[in-house]
């Protein structure tokens, strides 16, 4: 069953198209990352899911219903724009929440506190940006959600933070949950994703598995030589592009399959190879060259 | 000021002219119309609504809980008012019976809903704090002088019932003669303002 469900979802601010057309369907028990440049519609997909914006056209379904009231009890949420308010404690702000969804344990909200190592009984206006991060993750999953809907969850966290947060949104999937949640990392997206969708110009371009992402994307490739070698020898080989010859240094971009380019590179004699893991730079350059050369 | 009636020396002129004339409306108005400019603006403006909205409540029952919060913070300090000035006036000797003293406070209370039911209204509508404070004051002190004018020049007095402050009749609640159907007059046009506010509210798109 699809959790989310969107049709032709899209988003006008005057003349300005934040989102267009968008079809996003999210599946029970998996994790969706929506992944985009600064800009490119993901705050305003979560926004409109959760209702805060209503759609210019198309229509949401959550759950096989239209957004109510009572949904949003099953629901939980992280804004991209975290601000709580200053003079609460982290337990009396899960409390007013608590009482809010009509769910008083703080049970889940404590164990979740205790792994991400934060201190409920401090004001919230005392606590560092990377603490009110942890509050914000805490409360969206206080209430047992069948649905986390988090913007940007990891900023502002501290590596072991976001390991201890990973490990625990792959438990609550494990529990039968499920998640949306936008970044603008890849290795955010890479650890816990089980599908991605790209958002470029409030569009989305692509949506696979991030295995297929990356093997697609392009890689940077230098080779270093024992001699020169001309930059001619490696164009012409399909999926290598912007090859350029620097003294004994061959650089060049590769996307999908590597073995060609380095057979023919071994025919020389080759002392090294670097190979630069694709940033998600490069994966939307290459989304948006794609786009370019439909248009 | 301009609703004075009697003169000062006597309890009553006392009283129309520095308590319900002066400080009661003031600070009345001041605790109506700020805390309900507060009431969604200011959760808006801070971008605390997002969180506030994703809790299974509807928009409606927010806006009418928030209503009931500013309703009980002007009821407080009228309560307040009542007690000090039944005390203040029996202890001074202003031989204002107790009754005329509160019913004039609660025409004060009264008169002062309907503005903050508009700042509601203008919070939900645009979501600015400033904008609801800065013209529901405006026509607070508009109607205020409306009603008071009206009593000097002849010219005004027509106009006169556009004003809450004359259908609330403050002055004349404390000689005796309170105006209890225009008291619910207010009452009811705070009402509409209300659920004006929270129909706007319902349709607003929530800055981010």
């Amino acid at each position: 069953m699809n959790v989310i469900s969107t049709r032709q979802l899209t988003k006008r601010y005057g003349r300005t198209t934040a989102l267009r057309d968008l079809n996003l369907e999210v599946r029970q028990g998996e994790v969706y990352g929506l992944l985009g440049p600064n800009g490119a519609g993901k705050t305003t997909t979560l926004r409109l899911l959760i209702d805060v914006i209503r759609p210019t056209r198309g229509s949401i379904t959550l759950f096989g219903e239209p957004m109510s009231p009572r949904l949003r009890g099953r629901i939980g949420y992280l804004p991209g724009e975290l601000v709580l308010y200053d003079r609460l404690t982290g337990a009396d702000y899960l409390r007013f929440c608590g009482a809010l969804r009509d769910h008083a344990d703080l049970g889940e909200a404590t164990t979740l506190a205790k792994r991400l190592d934060l201190d409920l009984d401090r004001r919230t206006g005392e606590l560092s940006k990377g603490n009110r991060q942890k509050l914000g993750l805490v409360q969206a999953f206080a209430h047992r959600p069948d649905l986390v809907i988090l913007d940007e969850p990891a900023s502002g966290l501290d590596p072991l933070a976001q390991r201890e947060f990973h490990a625990y949104l792959r438990e609550y999937i494990d529990g039968g949950g499920t998640a949306l949640f936008s970044s603008h990392v890849l290795s955010e997206v890479e650890h816990v994703a089980d599908r991605v969708g790209i958002l470029l110009a409030g569009s989305l371009v692509v949506e696979d598995t991030v295995a297929s992402l990356k093997a697609n994307a392009l890689r940077e490739l230098t080779f270093t030589f024992a001699e020169e070698v001309a930059a001619a020898t490696f164009s012409g080989i399909p999926g290598v592009q912007a090859v350029q010859a620097t003294g004994n240094e061959v650089r060049c971009r590769v996307s999908g399959a590597v073995g060609e380019l380095v057979r023919t590179a071994a025919r020389f004699s080759l002392l090294n190879v670097t190979s630069h893991e694709p940033d998600l730079e490069d994966i939307f350059v290459h989304y948006t060259e794609e786009r370019g050369d439909d248009d | 000021m301009f609703n004075v009636q009697q003169s000062l020396a006597s309890g009553v002129g006392y009283l129309q002219g520095e308590v319900f004339g002066f400080l009661a409306p003031l600070v009345l108005l001041g605790i109506a119309i700020g805390q309900a400019a507060r009431a969604t603006a200011a959760e808006e403006q801070e971008h605390t609504m997002d969180l506030l909205l994703a809790n299974p409540i509807s928009r409606t029952r927010l806006v009418l809980d928030k209503a009931a919060a500013v309703l009980a913070a002007v009821a407080i300090v009228t309560a307040a008012f009542a007690v000090v000035l039944v005390a203040g006036s029996a202890a001074a000797g202003l031989g204002v019976p107790w009754q005329d003293l509160l019913a004039a406070v609660l025409a004060s209370a009264v008169v002062a809903l309907p503005f903050g039911a508009t700042a509601l209204l203008i919070g939900a509508l645009t979501g600015r704090r400033g904008l609801a404070i800065g013209v529901s004051v405006g026509l607070a002190l508009f109607s205020y002088l409306l009603d008071a004018l009206s009593a000097l020049a002849d010219g005004l007095r027509p106009w006169r019932v556009l004003s809450p402050f004359h259908h609330a009749g403050v002055n004349e609640a404390l000689t005796g003669d309170p105006n209890w159907l225009g008291l619910a007059g207010l009452v009811v046009l705070t009402g509409l303002l209300v659920v004006g506010a929270a129909a706007a509210f319902e349709r607003r798109e929530i800055r981010s």
